[in-house]
């Protein structure tokens, strides 16, 4: 029976497509004793080498957490994290830092590979054509940073934080939490006290940077969250695009992830932040996967400044996060693109916040959403003017796609106009795939599958186009492969 | 208007006006469960603050200082039946020969009131009057025991009267029933009422709430409860224009079974703060049901209208359309909520909120949620906030007509395709004057434009 067989093949390839990174990398590595203590906090700070001031910043963030309570507002369903049961620091060991490719163990490499990161390849054909430089982040600790000599050439810096705090403390003291306050929400005083390492980026004013920067965040380690702290400084004229990507293998249990993403976009400067985030979403029963709770937000703080949030979400058990721009410069621009993909167990909870506090700012959100099998996906989003704001102005489209009779959608708008000068349009529809459309490409000989995949695409159109072209090629495929088994 | 003792909170205040209240009550009364009850809950939870999601831009305290203290004796005044009699729609009515209910301070007057109508169809009688019909008293023992509404709690305890109608009417013509309150003395007032319309029936619904007086400080909450058969047409009209010193909790509830077209319009304005909170259940399948309104906030006003509509059946349609107008210091508030269960397959809902905002104090805060638990839907709203275009006005201006005059006709444009949800027409006539006077005070004056 050959078409049996290759039906059973099919759906063995499914399975295994489901989720390719769903693999580890045995490295011998080095951990902090277990739980959440301050104990932690100074194995952690002394790990790093960081300076005094450092570590007192960390205490106070810690003592702030303890005084606070976990969000449960959002739509989101998970039993209670036991902080005293994981580890905050996981390294492979004798890596202290990023080094030159050279020294970086070849495991280690391998695994980015296959990943489909080739950061040795890249390296090398950087006489040819290569315009990515990528920070490479492993469980707790950036392992290498490609391209940085280039980059330097520019005045540019793009290192890990570790490595900023000790050559750079004027920036980052300056900037860091000057975005995301330690107490911001329960998420970020946690990231604050114990955060590992993470991206620094600064880009000197009038410089347009040559390549994009990259950083890719892989969680490995069983039993270990993910802190990771993330600044971008884009100082007066200049300009950055900023990519982001994240795997984790495929485990039984939950992991957690708490990062906090800061911008910081001066006069007449622009980010564009995107992340492609695929985290491992647990299995079709809803077993494991990773607990993403993030907090990103940019400040546009001079005059005509811009930041542009894209994000393709399609990972994560639970996902709990909001990119958010602060309009605080006249004339600036925030924007917000997302698409946000569940199935089967899968949890969203995301949006956006845009914030209207200078004359003449504007904000666009386009966010789809997606959900399929057992999966819950909700936009929450703030869009608000405040009394010197004038002549604020939103465009939000909101929309969502159902796949199936199990799947839920929500959309949770907050709409607060404190100007009269203000204009905000806010659209939201729901829908399934119509059965006209699956016709037609029936009708042509595409599969349901493909038909499915193909139609998803062109509803997240709008917002794949606005990703840099390395990601969107991914994206596309991420999408199509996300929804996998979601008919039948 | 005195103050008792000045260092006691607001809350404290209410929650011993409770206890006073509930301890006065007969124990073998059929609504004394429910009140008791309500009591419990209302004691531990106290005034919602805006800590509360569904309060969050509302703050009861910094609105409400006290309760309005009252005398106990309240004249019906001599002049109140000329003051009623004085409303052109009541006299329409009156001619009609439709029933016409009247209720000063919370309280029913029956010597005021008609019920014109045959009294098989309808028959109306109050919460005051025993024995209470045994459907009122299951309809009120559903809604509480499945409630969680602070303010409606409130009202369970304190309710003091209100009507209770019952319509059987299957001659498909409808029955017109006006209820009119006016607030005539200072106080606190407490009514629920609770109507059934049972299947087949017809009926207009039309609901006045005014303030005699632009002195009387008013508190009051109010429940209004339907329950609603197969195969009706309900039409409600509630046009609600208190003083600006005035303080209301509105609750709507209302159940509505298969085949059924159900169609609520508000129109508000003035009040310090008045909350509307609605309730909508689509139980029944294939039924069609329009929610919508128009609130005009002048002054201090502060109108916040929380409203969710339930689909839990397949194959129901409902719209909501809300315009607001904002001058002056007012705020808006609307928190909408679409809510689809799985089962409800084939539903379309829509719901649209615009705010045009008319000077530069005026705030408007929106919320307009869904909830879909079920694919082949087809659900969707928008929500604006917007001044008055310039250019809209320069063509008007261009055309020789005056500013004045042309900032009303944008804002009556405004307001146009919200008053097409009125489906009686000749509900929409009788309204055709009081709309224009309220449009006159509003759109006038202060405008940023």
């Amino acid at each position: 029976m050959p078409a049996v067989k290759e039906t059973v093949k099919q759906v063995d390839d499914i399975g295994v497509d489901k989720y390719k990174f769903g693999w580890s990398t045995d490295l011998e590595t080095e951990t902090a004793p277990i739980g959440l203590t301050e104990e932690t906090i100074k194995f952690i700070s002394k790990k790093k080498n960081e300076p005094e001031w450092m570590l007192e910043w960390r205490l106070d963030a810690y003592q702030r957490f303890l005084s606070m309570k976990e969000p449960e507002w959002a739509k989101v369903n998970y039993p209670s994290i036991n902080y005293n049961d994981m580890y905050f620091y996981s390294a492979p060991k004798d890596v202290d830092g990023p080094k030159s490719l050279d020294e970086v163990d070849p495991e280690l490499l391998k695994t980015y590979d296959k990943l489909g990161i080739p950061l040795k390849e890249q390296e090398i054909l950087s006489g040819v054509k290569s315009n990515i430089a990528v920070d490479a982040v492993f469980d707790s600790v950036s392992v290498v940073t490609t391209f940085k000599e280039k980059l330097s050439e520019e005045g540019i810096i793009f290192c890990s934080i570790s490595e900023a705090i000790k050559d750079h403390p004027e920036l980052v003291r300056k900037y860091l939490s000057s975005v995301v306050p330690k107490s911001d929400n329960y998420y970020s005083a946690l990231n604050s006290a114990v955060f590992t390492d993470g991206s620094f980026v600064y880009i000197p004013p009038n410089t347009r940077c040559p390549m994009e920067l990259s950083t890719y965040f892989r969680i490995n380690a069983e039993n270990t969250g993910q802190f990771e702290r993330t600044l971008v400084i884009a100082d007066k004229g200049s300009y950055v695009s900023y990519l982001e990507g994240c795997t984790a293998p495929q485990r039984d249990e939950n992991q957690l992830h708490a990062a906090v993403v800061e911008l910081v976009a001066l006069e007449n400067a622009e980010i564009k932040y995107s992340t492609v985030q695929n985290w491992y979403p647990g299995d079709e029963n809803g077993v494991g996967g990773i607990y993403n709770f993030v907090t990103k937000r940019g400040d546009c703080r001079g005059k005509n400044s811009k930041i542009s949030w894209t994000q393709v979400e399609t990972g994560s058990a639970v996902t709990w996060k909001y990119p958010s721009c602060i309009l605080r410069g006249d004339n600036s621009v925030g924007e917000f693109y997302s698409i946000a993909i569940s199935n089967s167990y899968q949890q969203i909870d995301s949006g956006t916040k845009m914030v209207h506090l200078g004359k003449n700012t504007s904000s666009k959100i386009i966010s789809k959403g997606i959900s399929a099998g057992h999966s819950s996906n909700a936009y929450r989003g703030l869009v608000s003017s405040h009394r010197r704001a004038e002549n604020a102005r939103n465009f939000t489209q909101c929309d969502s796609l159902l796949i199936g009779n199990k799947c839920s959608a929500h959309t949770v708008p907050y709409i607060e106009t404190k100007n009269s000068t203000s204009v905000f349009e806010h659209e939201a529809t729901t829908s399934k795939i119509s059965d006209d459309q699956i016709f037609y490409c029936g009708q042509r000989g595409i599969n349901i599958e493909d038909a499915i995949a193909l139609i998803v695409n062109g509803f997240c159109k709008e917002v794949l186009q606005e990703l840099p072209m390395e990601f969107a090629v991914e994206a596309q495929k991420l999408v199509g492969i996300s929804l996998e088994g979601s008919v039948g | 208007m005195l103050t008792e003792e000045k260092n006691i909170n607001v809350e404290e205040q209410v929650i011993a006006y409770c206890k006073h209240n509930i301890s006065n009550q007969d124990i073998k009364h059929p609504l004394y469960p429910a009140r008791l009850g309500a009591y419990e809950l209302f004691r531990v939870h106290g005034l919602p603050t805006s800590r509360d999601e569904q309060w969050k831009y509302t703050n009861i305290t910094s609105k409400l200082e006290r309760i309005p203290s009252q005398s106990d004796v309240k004249p019906v005044p001599v002049n109140l039946d000329n003051f009623i009699n004085n409303f052109e729609i009541v006299k329409k009515a009156k001619e009609n020969k439709d029933s016409v209910l009247v209720f000063m301070d919370g309280a029913m007057q029956s010597q005021l009131s008609i019920v014109n109508s045959d009294m098989e169809t309808v028959s109306v009688t109050s919460l005051k009057k025993d024995p209470i019909p045994d459907w009122a008293i299951k309809l009120n023992s559903e809604k509480h025991s499945q409630n969680v509404n602070e303010m409606f709690n409130l009202n369970t305890v304190l309710m003091e009267d209100g009507a209770i109608i019952n319509i059987n009417n299957n001659k498909g013509i409808a029955d017109n029933i006006y209820i009119i309150h006016v607030g005539n003395n200072d106080g606190f007032y407490n009514y629920r009422h609770m109507i059934n319309v049972q299947n087949g029936a017809h009926v207009n619904i039309i609901e006045f709430k005014i303030s005699n007086k632009v002195d009387i400080e008013a508190l009051y909450t109010s429940s209004i409860i339907w329950k609603i058969g197969d195969n009706c047409v309900v039409n409600n009209v509630k046009y609600q224009a208190h003083n600006q010193i005035t303080i209301g909790f509105n609750q709507q509830y209302a159940d509505i079974a298969n085949d059924t077209e159900f169609n609520s319009f508000t129109i508000s304005s003035g009040s310090k703060l008045l909350r509307e909170f609605r309730d909508i259940n689509c139980n029944g399948s294939n039924s069609n049901i329009s929610i919508s309104g128009i609130n005009l906030l002048d002054g201090d006003s502060h109108i916040d209208t929380m409203l969710t509509v339930k689909h839990k059946a397949p194959n129901t349609i409902s719209r909501e359309k809300y315009k607001s107008i904002l001058n002056d210091n007012s705020k808006g508030v609307f928190q909408g909520n679409i809510i689809v269960d799985d089962i409800a397959q084939k539903t379309i809902a829509k719901q649209s909120i615009d705010a045009l905002i008319l000077s530069k104090n005026a705030e408007h805060d929106a919320k307009p949620e869904l909830e879909i638990y079920a694919d082949d839907v087809q659900c969707g709203h928008g929500a604006t906030t917007g001044q008055i275009s310039q250019d809209s006005l320069f063509y008007l201006k261009s055309r020789g007509i005056p500013e004045e005059e042309a900032k009303r006709l944008l804002v009556h444009a405004f307001l146009t395709d919200a008053l097409e949800e009125i489906k009686d027409k000749k509900i929409l006539e009788t309204f055709a004057d009081v709309m224009n006077n309220m449009l006159n005070r509003v759109s006038k004056g202060n405008l940023n434009v």
